[in-house]
């Protein structure tokens, strides 16, 4: 290691911090102005802020990470390309879309009360939460050093830990953010551990460093050890098995707003970040096929695991967090396809054929997959949540999906936007999520792991039950009665959301665009991104 | 020409579907009958335009070089492109030998090239105009074939190599069966305005409906350049004809009888998936291996580039019958026949087109007799390339094919002779003509089947439409119920009557010269080398089925019109609409015979008129054995096969005017059934008892148990209760357990993590080498 030298940094670099200085900026202009706003029933500017916030990020990064190769800024501690922006469009949508879902959380249903309900997510407080995560998580992506890769994931599980709980009355909010708080501490330690074992076998701290080093000669368990140890950090933030007990609690205890922006945003940034930190450390040969097999049982164990979790599930919230797991276990095969073009010994179709240059193809292949993947899922899921918070009214949330019987009589919108949420997160034809799968899933089979991607596969047909038991209910129960024939409370709608029903609109639009014709400019995006990578 | 002409040839009668379909009911009778007459009317002129343009291809004058220029094309080209070649050649009506020099280069651009090599001068070009166009074959660039528009509209889709086009083909086959769809679709949309004028507007909407996109489907048929695109029609003329059966679906009888006639179809219809499965499979080998570029279709040109890649495989390998690529082709030809004796009514697959007959009349006119149920014999023809030398273990699959053609024709004869419903009578009677059809083509007589075609589906759809007139006047089908209808309904009677003697093949009408043709090729067949005693036998049955046939039409005449009236009520003449669409019919039922006087029966003068229809065939059609057989020879046959048949027909017609009118049909024996005879007649009027013992004692019951057993054992048990409920049962069973784990406790979760971040590794690393030796294992088993 050299010694250090004085750190130089050019002052138009800072352009490439913009997209994640901005919310965080912005965020902060959200807590003051809610000190100063008097009326009640002012929060819509508060939205505007976040959503301005976002607006800006997404443009600023759009415009300046959006390089076909990574580039390294600010003395080293980011780099950005084409892949940035492509992970950044999901989680800025989170926070585009929930800004607009959570504008009228607790506004009261009755037009003549005045003043809100209590606890409702409207605070600054609650923006300001969001759009500091969100800087976390953009913070995440072009992390360039495992510092900086530390420092941006505690700001994003802080915020959301503080947004999990933020519904400070209700017990099982305190309960979620405890649990999750804890085990959260309790993973940043792996997290960290595995990071000083990196060091020590890599001798930097820095992704490119990381990258060159060859740790294969010598170092190698201390690196493969601290590389397992890191992952399992990771692992813990996108929920998956058997490090994702958090999740189910978490998410059923938050509001249904935070509940969408963590199950999106957080996974969107942890796997975007772990990408970066996986291939740095398979091109420094820090990677045994250990690591391969390792994700490979973690991914069949998860996609086995959050279905199965889900299929008895009737609470909305609580199904979309097990559905999450499942998402994040198909997900975690687009790593194991990763991981495998760094492991020379495994027996896939790739080596057979023998020739790097393709199996970097599976990895590029692998990446974009996920990329895709993860804008389908945020999408796709948003739309779910925006069509439940939008569902909601008084502070009363939806907690069994019975209450929504024969909403495509009472709210055919509603049931139309859920329906599509359902049909792209089971992975009908049509939709993004059935694209993201198949990209995945062909970069699964690419790697030569046909076992797991038939695991998913049978997983991801067993996940029509639960997510089509939602689509009958909608459409083939009479309104107020309940799964069992039960009587059901109707939930009916308060026509003054718009802004919900916005969110509910792009989400739905987004699914379906993404599914039937991915416009070329995200396509270029993603693919120009995940070419980037290797 | 602009050959875009041919799908919208498809799309006018498509469009008339769907505006008849959206609109029908709701703008009333006079809109659908606007848009249900015009759509087949202009695609009749559209095809006629085709056609016209077509024959004026066809009639350019092509070059006929010289010997000496011959020898430089010959030596310019170096023996590689060039080869002289004998051919057959069809002129004026006879078949001879010449010897050719065939240069491998299409036309247009040997023309530019042997110009551009100074082989020949664009002086001698322009001299050597004067070959006649029956002889263009014989011409230095080899042989050029019949004009022929193809059009492709854009890729269906491609799989793995397998490609399949929107493609159309307009050649001569096509452009006759199109011109027989639209021209006579024509007159028998007309026919139905008057014929279901009295139903509602729904009814009459919906009526209209269904045969405009029958046409648009009988099109695609019959222009798919594709095999799967035939297909495509093939099933789409099979809905319609199923609609159509059951178009009063009022009454459960009429749909069970569709029902079955869709039920029977089915049976081909695999016959025919099949057989284009084993051409795809036969392309793909062919593709990979010798054809080399690894693309390979349905299209009707990639198989001919196939048959003559089996052919020679075949030669090379000396497989003999039955082996390899050739083996593959007759496998697939006779599954080809099995989807054809479903749609074409042939036995064993017959029994649904007299029930089909529950349809209304113009129905089955259109598609029950002159139209759909040709398709096999269509198909049949447009692969005649394809089954020309198919073999199944040594025996033609044509020999089947006229074995199968001269039973039905032969059986249904008789049983026609039995009926009393004066559409069954005419049914069977179809599926007789059909029977020669295949016979014909069985005989490798593709052009006089195809002649046989169209002059059965004018007097066919005339005897149809006049059954329906008089069905119309006397509200009842039953031919004991008629008698006397020549005055009270005169035109009826009259274009009937040409129809019937038409039918009965009474010499100069058009059913003589085309069943004689068949009857004279089955003869000339006979006298070929190789299962002649056969041929010998069939030309026999053949004869027979003639007789049958002149003594049911009479018959149906007889009991019809003559006499005195049976049934209740006055019967009146149908309406204009209905009798002008007869009238044109008769008229073609005559003429049509001018398309294939025999050249013996001519001047000299209009020696050019002879054989018209089926020697404009002979070009792209597969030539069969007896092309090569003497000229004066065949002639004499010709004119002793015109002669039987000539005595045949009219003695027939006599002897059942004697038998018939000599007394009221009550009084004759055959209608008034007493003793053997009523057996006999009862035994022809269940057509053989096919249907009860076969079909109903056979069949029905086997495939019942067959079901029953798949049921139990496959779908409720093995599917339903082990797959279906089963997974989810494991599924429920995993979900108990995953929200077991879900205890709430913050420790539990810890303890979870911890024991995850410990044990998942530790398997990892036993994971490789245990995951190496199962990949080995199973790469071992799948390779050994």
């Amino acid at each position: 290691m050299e010694a250090l030298d004085p750190i130089q940094i050019a002052s138009k670099d800072f352009k490439y911090l913009l997209p994640v200085m901005l919310p965080a900026l912005f965020g902060l202009v959200a807590l003051v102005a809610d000190l100063f706003s008097k009326s009640e029933r002012s929060r819509l500017p508060l939205c505007m802020i976040s959503l301005s916030g976002v607006c800006l990020a997404g443009f600023s990064a759009i415009a300046f990470w959006s390089g076909a190769e990574f580039s390294e800024h600010l003395a080293g501690t980011l780099s950005t390309s084409a892949f940035s922006t492509a992970a950044a469009m999901p989680v800025l949508l989170a926070t585009f879309l929930i800004s607009l879902a959570a504008a009228h959380h607790g506004m009261p249903t009755d037009p003549k009360a005045t003043g809100w309900l209590p606890h409702s997510l409207s605070h600054g407080e609650f923006y300001g939460l969001l759009l500091f995560a969100t800087s976390g998580m953009m913070g995440l992506i072009v992390a360039n050093d495992l510092v900086t890769f530390f420092v941006a994931l505690e700001v994003m599980s802080i915020a959301v830990y503080a947004l999990t709980g933020l519904d400070r009355a209700r017990s099982r909010a305190a309960e979620g953010a405890m649990k999750y708080f804890v085990l959260g501490a309790f993973s940043s330690g792996f997290l960290l551990y595995g990071m000083a074992m990196i060091y020590g076998a890599a001798h930097s701290v820095h992704f490119s460093e990381i990258a060159a080093a060859n740790m294969s000669a010598g170092q190698s368990s201390l690196a493969l050890v601290g590389a397992v140890l890191f992952l399992i950090g990771v692992l813990f933030k996108v929920g998956a098995v058997p490090f994702h007990a958090w999740a189910p609690d978490a998410y059923e205890g938050a509001t249904t707003a935070v509940t969408g922006f963590m199950s999106v945003g957080v996974k969107v940034a942890a796997f975007a970040g772990g990408l970066r930190v996986l291939v740095a450390l398979g091109a420094g040969g820090a990677l045994n096929p250990a690591v391969g097999w390792l994700l490979w049982l973690v991914a069949a164990l998860t996609v086995i695991l959050g279905n199965a979790g889900a299929l008895t599930q009737r609470n909305p919230r609580r199904l979309l967090a097990y559905s999450g797991i499942a998402h994040t276990g198909y997900l975690v095969i687009g790593l194991v396809a990763v991981s495998r073009v760094f492991d020379t010994s495994h027996s896939g179709y790739v080596t057979n054929v023998g020739a790097s240059a393709q199996l970097v193809g599976v990895g590029v292949d692998a990446v974009g997959g996920v990329l895709f993947y993860l804008l389908g899922y945020a999408a796709a899921n948003l739309g779910a949540i925006a069509v439940l918070c939008h569902l909601e009214r008084d502070g009363e949330e939806v907690d069994d999906i019975s209450q929504l019987a024969g909403l495509a009589k009472t709210q055919p919108k509603s049931a139309f936007a859920m329906t599509v949420a359902m049909v792209s997160l089971a992975g009908i034809p049509c939709t993004a999520g059935f694209i993201g799968k198949l990209w995945v899933f062909r970069a699964g089979v690419a790697a030569g792991d046909v076992t797991l991607v038939v695991i998913a596969l049978l997983m991801s047909v067993l996940s029509l039950f639960y997510y089509l038991r939602i689509v009958v209910v909608m459409w083939m129960h009479e309104p107020g009665r309940g799964l069992d024939g039960e009587e059901q409370q109707v939930v009916a709608l308060d026509h003054r959301r718009w802004a919900s029903g916005l969110a509910v609109g792009i989400a739905t639009a987004l699914t379906l665009v993404f599914g039937m014709y991915p416009t070329s400019g995200i396509l270029n995006l993603i693919k120009a991104g995940a070419g980037s990578v290797f | 020409m602009n050959t875009s002409m041919i799908p919208l040839l498809i799309l006018v009668p498509f469009l008339g579907f769907l505006l008849n379909a959206f609109f029908g009911r709701r703008l009333g009778k006079s809109f659908v009958t606007c848009v249900g007459v015009s759509a087949p009317l202009i695609a009749f002129v559209m095809g006629a335009a085709l056609f016209s343009n077509l024959r004026e291809i066809d009639s350019r004058p092509v070059v006929q070089l010289d010997a000496d220029i011959q020898r430089r094309v010959y030596d310019a080209y170096s023996g590689e492109l060039a080869r002289y070649e004998l051919v057959t050649v069809h002129a004026h009506g006879h078949a001879s030998q010449r010897q050719i020099l065939r240069v491998d280069l299409p036309y247009e651009s040997f023309v530019q090239d042997a110009l551009a090599k100074n082989l020949i001068t664009q002086a001698e070009l322009d001299d050597a105009e004067h070959a006649e166009p029956s002889e263009r074959v014989i011409v230095a660039a080899g042989e050029v074939a019949p004009a022929a528009f193809t059009f492709t509209l854009g890729n269906w889709f491609s799989v793995g190599g397998f490609e399949v086009n929107f493609a159309f083909l307009l050649d001569r086959i096509s452009i006759l069966l199109v011109l027989v769809i639209t021209g006579i679709g024509s007159l028998i949309h007309i026919y139905s305005t008057g014929y279901m004028g009295d139903r509602s507007a729904g009814t009459f909407a919906r009526f209209f409906t269904y045969l405009n996109l029958f046409i648009a489907a009988m099109l695609v048929l019959v222009l798919g350049k594709d095999l799967l695109l035939m297909f495509v029609g093939w099933e789409g003329v099979g809905m319609c004809s199923y609609l159509l059966i059951g178009f009063d679906y009022d009454d459960k009888a009429n749909a069970a009888c569709g029902t079955k006639a869709f039920v029977v179809n089915r049976i081909g219809d695999l016959g025919f998936v099949l057989g284009m499965l084993c051409l795809v499979v036969l392309g793909r080998q062919a593709a990979l291996g010798e054809l080399g570029d690894g693309v390979f279709s349905l299209d009707v040109d990639f198989l001919r580039t196939l048959v003559d890649h089996g052919g020679s495989a075949a030669a090379a390998g000396e497989h003999g019958h039955g082996g390899g690529a050739a083996g593959m082709i007759g496998v697939a030809c006779l599954l080809l026949f099995v989807g054809a004796t479903g749609k074409s009514a042939q036995i064993p697959l017959h029994i649904w087109l007299p029930d089909a007959m529950a349809g209304p009349t113009p129905v089955s006119a259109l598609i029950h007799a002159a139209t759909m149920v040709t398709a096999g014999i269509y198909m049949i023809t447009r692969l005649s390339f394809l089954f020309i030398d198919a073999q199944v273990f040594g025996i033609p699959v044509l020999g089947i094919v006229a074995v199968i053609g001269a039973t039905t024709a032969f059986c249904a004869g008789a049983a026609a002779l039995a009926q009393d419903d004066i559409k069954r009578v005419l049914a069977y009677s179809t599926v007789s003509q059909l029977g020669y059809m295949f016979l014909g083509v069985g005989a490798a007589a593709f052009g006089a089947s195809m002649f046989h075609l169209v002059t059965h589906a004018f007097f066919k759809a005339l005897l149809f439409l006049g059954a329906g007139s008089v069905i119309h006047a006397c509200h009842s089908q039953s031919m004991s119920k008629m008698g006397g209808l020549k005055d009270s309904m005169p035109w009826t009677f009259k274009t009937m009557f040409v129809g019937a003697f038409a039918l009965a093949g009474f010499p100069l009408l058009s059913g003589f010269f085309s069943k004689d043709l068949i009857l004279f090729q089955v003869l000339a067949r006979s006298n070929v080398e190789g299962a002649s005693w056969v041929w010998a036998l069939l030309y026999g049955m053949g004869v027979f089925t003639a007789a049958l046939t002149a003594l049911y039409s009479m018959r149906l005449i007889r009991m019809t019109f003559y006499g005195s009236y049976r049934g209740s009520g006055h019967p009146h003449e149908s309406p204009w609409v209905m009798t002008v669409p007869l009238q044109v019919l008769a008229l073609g039922a005559v003429l049509a015979s001018l398309l294939g006087w025999p050249k013996f029966f001519l001047p000299a003068s209009l020696a050019s008129w002879a054989d018209m229809l089926p020697h404009s065939l002979h070009a792209v059609v597969a030539a069969g054995p007896t092309a090569l057989m003497d000229h004066d020879y065949l002639v004499s046959l010709e004119v002793t096969g015109i002669v039987i048949g000539a005595v045949v027909a009219v003695g027939f017609c006599a002897l059942g005017f004697a038998w018939l009118w000599s007394l009221p049909p009550s009084e004759i024996a055959w209608e008034r059934p007493v003793g053997w005879m009523r057996r006999l007649r009862d035994f022809l009027f269940r057509a053989w008892m096919y249907d009860e013992i076969v079909n109903k004692r056979g069949a029905q019951p086997a495939v019942k148990q067959l079901s029953h057993w798949l049921w139990r054992w496959f779908d409720d048990a093995t599917l339903d209760q082990g797959l279906v409920d089963g997974m989810g049962r494991v599924g429920v069973e995993l979900s108990h357990m995953a929200r077991a784990t879900q205890t709430g406790r913050a420790t539990s979760y810890l303890r979870m993590f911890a024991l995850g971040a410990v044990v998942l590794p530790l398997l990892a690393i036993l994971a490789t080498p245990l995951f190496t030796l199962l990949t080995a294992w199973f790469a071992g088993g799948g390779t050994h």
